[in-house]
């Protein structure tokens, strides 16, 4: 039996994932904190409950994300732009880009046929177009972010978002509030924003099909959807995408 | 004693006009830095830095005619005058590792000097404004690769009203680009010859060109060395000697430091004294990177073992000079430069030197208002995809620390390095 583990500690969200002999066996998200050491292992003994083993038990772990140099208790440490990749491939082998928005960045990996990483672009010094943009406005339109998605699927064109940088885009929101335009046109406004920039860093990337979306904006509907309008194809979500990147930690683990 | 910090403290302080324009500071710096000799591993670097410092001497204590140029203006012609360049981009670096850029940047921002310009000639401008830079008696600058450099050296030279003089640089590398680039150098010379009241000396600047010729043929065979496996160098030595491109030839100095590099290096190689403990990777790296501290070229070399293995700053790209001809020959040199013209030549020139290093991946740093370098980079990311090498553009400033995000590097090096080996 192998048993290993991947924590992935993000901005804004810290995730363990526990596989036993390949299968995915158990799973924790939680909010990092100040403390990533703490959080990784709060989130991996979560996991572990969820999997009915022991943290002796673990034959590997690898710790990936901004915070994996923070993890003492992992044995390796390897990008999320590798794990990403290996979990995407450990689900569906056939795709060839995976495009991952997170709390703060966000990334286009191109995979070759081996599921090894051929190219990536991330966005450079700007949250504009990742969780934290979404965030912001979800708190200046006064509507949790989980409905966010399902809102804008109510809207047939979308408010024009012209600013990207992330304050002066919730300026322009609080104005179009104002003008009395629907909260769901300006949602659907903001999901296209987000979609012609990670589009254009697709096209940096010189992206194939098929295309795989990971990371907990792709729980966005509606961002999904924006998405394959941009891109002009269909893009596969995994029923946890937020995991992805740990499932990978957790694969690479075990060798 | 750190000298940097006593340096920083000097000049950090309202006495730094009068630290500067005092050749006591350059005696204390010379002494510090010699009794320091032991310490470096490189030999040749520290007498690059003792040249670099008698250099710095003559341009602020006024020994001439002080020049400023940009890097990519040829200085054989300027050595040739006997005049003291001086190269405020490259003096840049030397202010960010003094520690005094973040003031100077502050000053370009409140002088209206665009953000979104190079950091190199917005630093320029900063510590000039400061008064860190010696006042030139002309300026010169050439049209080609730099689009910034033009603009920024024409207003300094307006500030500190002396002449500017402007290489136009075509695009094309034909005869008549030849003549008008020769024509023009000629009359560049002699304008400077006549405005500075200086002495023509034909003797003297053949002895530019042929130390240029010199300097050239030991750059050459260093890079001829740093074709081996496995590499005796790190980039990051390397790429304290890029210097000697930007400014140094046509100096007799240059010629003895990559004398003595070349000497150093071909024991090294003898020796098989290993840059690092196990070369896992060679890479080729492109344009300059970041001169404060950063973690770059630990996580690169030390940590992973990718070794840089050439610089495409330190590419030799012209044929040796004629002393007989010097501006005839002088344009040529201009012209071959590969980053000028169509990008295919740049491309052609970049996969010759992965060919020659054996280099299995190439690493751009995209300098913040770099145009000329990171404008072609999609078509030379194609390029090396179908020769199936791994690229990756590494977005950073040179000079302006406030860019540097050290998680973020972290990751895009790590990411790439996980790509490469």
């Amino acid at each position: 039996m192998s048993l290993t583990a991947g924590v992935d500690i993000g901005s804004l969200t810290t995730k363990a994932v526990v596989v036993r002999d390949g299968r995915l066996v158990g799973a924790a998200v939680l909010k990092s904190g100040v403390d990533s050491a703490e959080i990784a292992r709060k989130a991996l003994q979560e996991a572990l409950e969820q999997a009915g083993f022991k943290e002796d038990s673990l034959d590997g772990i690898v710790a990936t994300g901004y915070g994996r140099i923070r993890v003492p208790f992992a044995q390796r440490r390897v990008t999320e732009i590798t794990c990403h990749a290996r979990g995407i491939y450990h689900l569906w082998p056939d795709i060839r880009t995976v495009i991952d928005i997170g709390g703060q960045d966000s990334k286009v990996i191109l995979l070759d046929d081996g599921g090894k990483v051929r190219d990536f672009v991330m966005n450079e010094k700007c949250a504009a177009g990742t969780g934290r943009f979404l965030e912001v406005m979800a708190s200046a339109l006064e509507v949790p972010v989980k409905d966010m998605g399902t809102l804008s699927q109510q809207a047939s064109q979308g408010a024009s978002i012209s600013s990207m940088c992330t304050v002066f885009a919730e300026s322009e929101v609080v104005s179009l509030v104002a003008e009395g335009r629907p909260v769901a046109e300006i949602i659907k406004g903001l999901h296209n924003a987000i979609a012609q920039r990670v589009v254009a860093m697709a096209q940096r990337a010189g992206w194939e099909e098929p295309v795989a979306m990971t990371g907990g904006v792709a729980k966005n509907p509606g961002v999904v959807k924006s998405l394959e309008e941009y891109l002009g194809t269909s893009i596969r979500i995994p029923p946890d995408p937020q995991i992805i990147g740990a499932l990978g930690a957790a694969l690479l683990a075990s060798g | 004693m750190d000298i940097y910090q006593l340096l920083r403290s000097y000049l950090g302080s309202t006495l730094r006009q009068r630290a500067l324009r005092s050749p006591w500071t350059y005696r204390l710096l010379k002494q510090a830095v010699a009794a320091q000799k032991r310490h470096y591993p490189w030999q040749a670097a520290h007498r690059l830095l003792l040249n670099t410092i008698d250099q710095a001497a003559a341009a602020f204590l006024q020994k001439g005619p002080v020049i400023w140029h940009n890097v990519f203006f040829p200085t054989e012609v300027l050595y040739g005058l006997g005049t003291v360049p001086f190269a405020p981009e490259a003096a840049a670096v030397v202010a960010t590792g003094l520690g005094i850029a973040e003031r100077a940047l502050q000053r370009a921002e409140g002088d209206w000097v665009s953000s979104e310009a190079c950091s190199f000639h917005r630093l320029a401008h900063g510590c000039d404004r400061e008064g860190y830079f010696p006042p030139p008696g002309a300026v010169v600058c050439s049209s080609h690769l730099c689009d910034t450099a033009p603009q920024s050296l024409a207003a300094t030279a307006a500030y500190h009203g002396v002449p500017f003089y402007l290489l136009d640089v075509p695009h094309q590398q034909d005869d008549t680009a030849l003549e008008y680039v020769a024509r023009q150098l000629k009359s560049i010379t002699f304008s400077l010859v006549e405005t500075l009241n200086l002495a023509w000396d034909e003797d003297r600047f053949q002895a530019a060109l042929v130390n240029s010729n010199a300097a050239r043929e030991r750059l050459l065979a260093i890079n001829r060395l740093r074709q081996q496996r496995p590499a005796c160098i790190r980039g990051e030595e390397a790429h304290s000697f890029i210097y000697l491109m930007l400014a140094g030839f046509g100096a007799a100095t240059s010629v003895e430091v990559y004398g003595e590099l070349l000497t150093e290096l071909a024991q090294r190689y003898r020796d098989q004294r290993r840059a690092v403990p196990e070369e896992k990777a060679r890479l080729v790296w492109l344009h300059l990177r970041p001169y404060y501290p950063n973690a770059i070229f630990q996580i690169l070399e030390q940590e992973a073992g990718a070794v840089v293995v050439c610089e495409e700053m330190n590419y030799v790209y012209w044929e040796p000079l004629d002393p007989e001809r010097p501006f005839y020959s002088l344009a040529h040199k201009v012209l071959s430069h590969h980053g000028l013209g169509p990008i295919t030549r740049r491309i052609e020139a970049i996969l010759a030197m992965v060919d020659a290093y054996q280099a299995g991946g190439v690493i751009h740093f995209a300098h913040w208002g770099c145009r000329q370098s990171t404008a072609g980079l999609r078509m030379l990311q194609d390029a090396l995809r179908e020769r199936g090498i791994p690229f990756l553009n590494l977005e950073g400033d040179c000079v302006d620390q406030s860019k540097y995000a050290p998680g973020a590097v972290r990751t895009r090096l790590e990411g790439f390095l996980e790509m490469l080996l």
